[in-house]
């Protein structure tokens, strides 16, 4: 992750300022930064969402193209996530410097998107084998403040939200061929139920307590943290430890109750 | 073929039979104890070339780990991460591990090629968050130490056997450590039972609504790796699934302590003439 340099003092006072459910910007150790959600802003895609998390700062575009269904499920269509660290974010991101942390990112997401009930990819079949939509979603971080996870996961959900695909025909000819039709009205389009979409929590383990939505200085304190994908009726998509540290198992169960609690 | 020195590929598009295969009975996993573990066979100190190793047999999955290093770190100063808690050494001093993680061709059901892409990245980022906490990375100030797991055959929990191999090939390299790492795969069955079932086969994985590794140092009791995903229902149920692991890793860690006895024995025997 993008770092930041830290003095020993510095990182003494974060620690035992949380210990004492006091963190640097006067928040509670339970307490989200504001969040900017702002969705429609580029107009080339079939949706769209920014996300503004204190410092941290993502775009993210849904790109809605044909394509030919997975062989081993021919009547769903499917996403593809990309993200990308531009050089913006850090300087540690040039070149290819970005391009760990983005697959990370991009791994983690297709994790939390592996299962049936996160979005309901038969609607995004158009005639089963042949065609099918494939949903380009594509992560920009433009700025890196700390807690990527959760603002990615957010802006990723605003965007599918915000997502309206062309709706299509395939008529076919006498002689078999097939040919698809868009429809005329460009206001006639299927729009994705995005109920189910996990949002991802982050709690982030310092000295004996745990913090939620870490800004880049704690991030340095903290040796292990705990992400969990929640939906909103409170069901876990994936589970992963983050980090160079081990984390005690009661302090596990600990975080994920809290975690449950977080999301509702 | 002569001048064709790369791997012969197939044609563009291959696909095996069973996709056109006519829609037979599919077998469905067996009922079983959902705590029980599989025999393990383990052998660490097996290549002759790598600093250490070891291999694992669980069922049918199986899988080969080498250890090599420490050697000197490439990519020289990278602006250093964020420095350990001070007492260990700076952060730009202190050693690396790097895991591979990698598939044979033949391992799974259906041919994989070689560069499996985002999984085997996925999967060994995921080996070195689990070995980080138990290898004294402070003792190798500037070297890196390389891990590389090769699954030869995936018969259910690859990654969990992957984590446990590793770990002992690292204690066979003698690499300092502060404990072994033990790996536990868990699979939930599918609706009407929804129970975790503890080092699933590959059968009941394929069938499975979700999946969970743990990584566990069992003297320390600390937890150094935690992977899951799919459908698992409320967290009440992956706090059991993960509790469920870790008392699985605890069983297992007998077999590996005597495997490492035996090898060192050997290795103790083979220096003496």
């Amino acid at each position: 992750m993008a770092s930041v340099a830290l003095s020993e003092a510095e990182k003494v006072y974060i620690v035992h300022g949380v210990q004492e459910d006091l963190r640097v910007d006067g928040r509670g150790c339970e307490d989200y930064r504001c969040v900017e959600v702002e969705t429609d802003v580029v107009s080339n895609t079939s949706g769209s969402a920014r996300v503004k998390l204190g410092h941290t700062d993502i775009l993210v575009g849904v790109k809605a193209e044909m394509g030919t269904p997975k062989l081993e499920k021919p009547n769903e269509g499917y996403l593809e996530f990309f993200v990308d660290c531009s050089a913006n974010a850090t300087p540690e991101f040039e070149g290819r410097g970005g391009d760990d942390l983005g697959t990370e990112i991009a791994n983690t997401l297709y994790r939390i998107f592996n299962n049936k009930s996160s979005v309901d990819l038969k609607t995004l079949c158009i005639s089963p084998r042949e065609h099918c939509w494939v949903l380009y979603v594509d992560v920009l971080l433009l700025e890196c403040g700390g807690n990527l996870f959760d603002a990615i996961s957010i802006a990723v959900k605003a965007a599918l939200f915000n997502t309206s695909i062309p709706r299509v025909r395939v008529l076919e000819d006498e002689e078999g061929s097939k040919d698809i039709e868009l429809s005329d009205d460009p206001y006639d389009c299927i729009r994705l139920s995005v109920e189910n979409v996990p949002c991802i929590v982050t709690l982030c383990k310092i000295g004996y307590r745990h913090v939620v939505d870490a800004t880049l200085q704690e991030e340095a304190c903290s040796l292990a943290s705990l992400l969990v994908s929640v939906t909103s009726k409170g069901v876990v998509t994936c589970m992963r430890k983050v980090g160079k540290g081990s984390l005690d198992p009661e302090s596990i169960f600990e975080m994920m109750e809290w975690q449950q609690d977080c999301e509702a | 073929m002569p001048g064709d020195h790369r791997r012969i590929r197939g044609p563009e598009e291959s696909q095996p039979p069973q996709l056109y295969a006519a829609e037979e009975e599919e077998e469905a996993p067996t009922a079983r104890d959902p705590t029980r573990l599989r025999p393990v066979y383990a052998r660490a100190g097996l290549l002759s070339q790598a600093k250490g190793s070891a291999y694992l047999e669980a069922g049918g999955t199986k899988v080969l780990c080498a250890v090599s290093g420490p050697r000197q770190a490439e990519g020289g100063e990278r602006g250093g991460g964020p420095a350990g808690s001070g007492s260990e050494a700076p952060a730009a001093l202190r050693g690396r591990l790097l895991c591979d993680f990698r598939r044979a061709p033949f391992a799974g059901r259906r041919r994989r090629a070689p560069p499996g892409g985002g999984e085997e990245r996925e999967l060994a980022l995921a080996l070195q968050e689990a070995l980080e906490p138990a290898v004294r990375l402070g003792r190798y100030p500037r070297a890196q130490l390389e891990v590389s797991a090769l699954l030869l055959e995936d018969g259910g929990s690859a990654l969990a056997a992957a984590l446990t191999a590793a770990a002992l090939a690292l204690a066979d390299a003698g690499v300092e450590m502060y404990d072994l790492v033990v790996g536990c795969g868990l699979s939930l069955a599918p609706e009407p039972a929804s129970t975790w079932l503890l080092d699933p086969t590959r059968l009941e994985e394929e069938h499975a609504a979700a999946g969970l590794t743990v990584a566990l140092m069992p003297v320390l009791n600390q937890v150094a790796g935690l992977l899951g995903s799919g459908e698992g229902g409320l967290i009440e149920s992956w706090a059991e699934a993960v509790r469920l692991g870790l008392e699985g890793c605890q069983r297992l860690y007998p077999v590996l302590q005597q495997s490492l006895v035996r090898a060192a024995r050997r290795r103790g025997a083979a220096a003496q003439p």
